[in-house]
């Protein structure tokens, strides 16, 4: 868990990469900024709360309901930390 | 007084006259009441975020007793409680957004509140609109011209829709009743009646959705859709993301991802699996219960739930041991028709014709008529999804080399002419469409 410090968005992308790849059971899976859940067809919406409750343990933020369902890519996602982490 | 103001009143107007032509004020009671509650929960959750839990629980055990959840208390045949469970369900999100500080009290005054809550066009069966949609749309409602209006597109898909209403499911609805009195094989005949009341439900509450969405575009209104092509579907899992898509999208939010991100932080489960499948069972139990105080629709809901589990712990099998997975050109077809055939028979409990659940598990007499039912569910659900990509196939030949801005006049007078003799011929067929929306 780490918290308390700003992250670049290179960072947090290659942290969320590492977190999804074993909850979507793909090791070589490359994630990009303009990736979404839906090109990914094991993203599916207990895979995807699954990731966020990772992503918060990770960072040390929480994230709200409407926030996580909302959430359209892996940028937005990145958007989101990155504000949570910055204290926003 | 600016056009946004009385276009407003017009709006609250309308709301009004759809609420008055289910009954009377005293039997629109629990409603009227119903809704204000909820108002004056909003609001007072807007000035004090803590109060939100509180608010909400309040709520449900109000909306329980309003519909006859309690075993005490039963509502008097004369009320009416159309569309409460969807004023909750508006509340709902609300509520949660102001206590996540994702709406600001400033985002909820009362009038734009009271027009949210009692949207003639979403009140009867939704579909659920987030409320920052609303707000947004509201807003270009109030700037919209006559001609901004593409009468083509808004009266083509609510003439659809009241085709599919008024035509196409009274025709389905026959079948259902033929086929549920046939004098077939125990199996045969549940399988196909169950199948057929799945079409039945499906060409209804599309028909309704195809109307309001129609007619919201007169408005400035896009509702979102709560149908995507279930006929596509490859599990039974992805049918919710096609099947009463908003509803799907509310639990999803508020109860299925909370619910499982608690087990996952509080360390209450294994893994995301057991997560899952707590949560299925959970979710799908209530959303089945949702439709009725009646034991038969939570056993719906349950089922649903089983069906959900049984697909996530089949995916993951495959997932963790590759072997078992089954490529074929027929896979998704197969899938999609095991989808289709559980969730028809899953929701045989909730026929009108069962008065309890004793009468609807002795429908099935057996074990081996429940296992006939089933493959003969699914394989209407193949039918289906077959038939649904026969239909693209000609579709997209037919519509190809066609000038559809010369034919559309002829065709949507052809079809207003259609319904009206339909119109005409359905008034002696009786219309369960409205009764069973009326049950929300």
């Amino acid at each position: 868990m780490e918290g308390g410090r700003a992250f670049s968005r290179a960072e947090i992308l290659a942290a969320i990469q590492e977190i999804v790849r074993p909850i979507l059971g793909r090791p070589d899976i490359v994630l990009s900024e303009g990736m979404a859940a839906r090109d990914v067809p094991e993203w599916d919406s207990l895979a995807h709360v699954t990731i966020m409750v990772r992503v918060e343990e990770k960072f040390a933020i929480r994230l709200r309901a409407a926030e996580i369902v909302r959430l359209s890519g892996v940028g937005a996602l990145i958007d989101l930390v990155e504000r949570r982490t910055a204290g926003i | 007084m600016p056009v946004a103001f009385w276009r407003r009143g017009v709006l609250l107007g309308a709301n009004a006259a759809f609420l008055a032509s289910f009954g009377s004020a005293a039997a629109l009671t629990p409603v009227l009441a119903f809704t204000a509650a909820c108002m004056l929960a909003i609001l007072a959750v807007a000035h004090q975020p803590r109060l939100a839990a509180a608010a909400l629980i309040a709520l449900v055990l109000l909306f329980a007793l309003l519909r006859g959840y309690f075993p005490f208390w039963e509502p008097p045949r004369a009320v009416t409680t159309i569309g409460m469970s969807y004023v909750l369900f508006r509340t709902l999100q609300v509520v949660l957004n102001l206590r996540d500080d994702v709406l600001r009290p400033e985002d909820v005054p009362p009038a734009k509140l009271a027009l949210f809550l009692t949207s003639f066009l979403t009140l009867g069966a939704g579909p659920i609109q987030w409320y920052e949609e609303f707000a947004s749309q509201l807003a270009r409602s109030e700037r919209l011209r006559l001609g901004d209006v593409d009468p083509r597109a808004v009266f083509g898909r609510a003439v659809g829709g009241f085709a599919k209403l008024i035509v196409l499911a009274p025709l389905v609805s026959a079948a259902y009743d033929e086929a549920v009195r046939a004098s077939w094989p125990t199996g045969c005949r549940i399988g196909i009646s169950a199948a057929l009341f799945l079409l039945w439900i499906y060409v209804n509450f599309s028909g309704y959705m195809d109307v309001v969405i129609g007619l919201g575009r007169v408005f400035g209104f896009d509702l979102p859709e709560n149908f995507d092509r279930p006929d596509r579907t490859t599990s039974f899992l992805d049918l919710w993301s096609r099947w009463h898509i908003t509803l799907s999208r509310t639990f999803l939010t508020y109860m299925f991802n909370p619910l499982v991100a608690t087990m996952l932080r509080r360390r209450w489960v294994s893994g995301p699996i057991a997560a899952g499948a707590a949560s299925y069972l959970v979710v799908f139990t209530l959303v089945g219960w949702w439709h009725g105080p009646d034991v038969r629709f939570a056993l719906m809901g349950f089922l649903f739930g089983v069906a959900a589990v049984v697909n996530k712990l089949s995916q993951a099998a495959r997932q963790r041991w590759p072997i078992l997975k089954f490529r074929s050109p027929f896979g998704p077809t197969i899938s999609g028709g095991i989808a289709l055939g559980a969730c028809a028979i899953a929701a045989v409990p909730s026929w009108p014709l069962f008065q309890s659940v004793g009468e609807a598990v002795a429908a099935f007499r057996s074990p081996y008529d429940a296992a006939i039912a089933f493959l003969v569910a699914c394989g209407a659900g193949c039918l289906a999804r077959v038939l649904g990509q026969l239909g693209d196939a000609v579709a997209g030949t037919a519509l190809r080399g066609t000038t559809w801005r010369a034919a559309t006049s002829p065709v949507v007078l052809g079809l207003i002419a259609a319904l009206l003799s339909s119109v005409a011929l359905a008034r002696s067929v009786d219309l369960p469409a409205i009764a069973y929306y009326q049950r929300f």
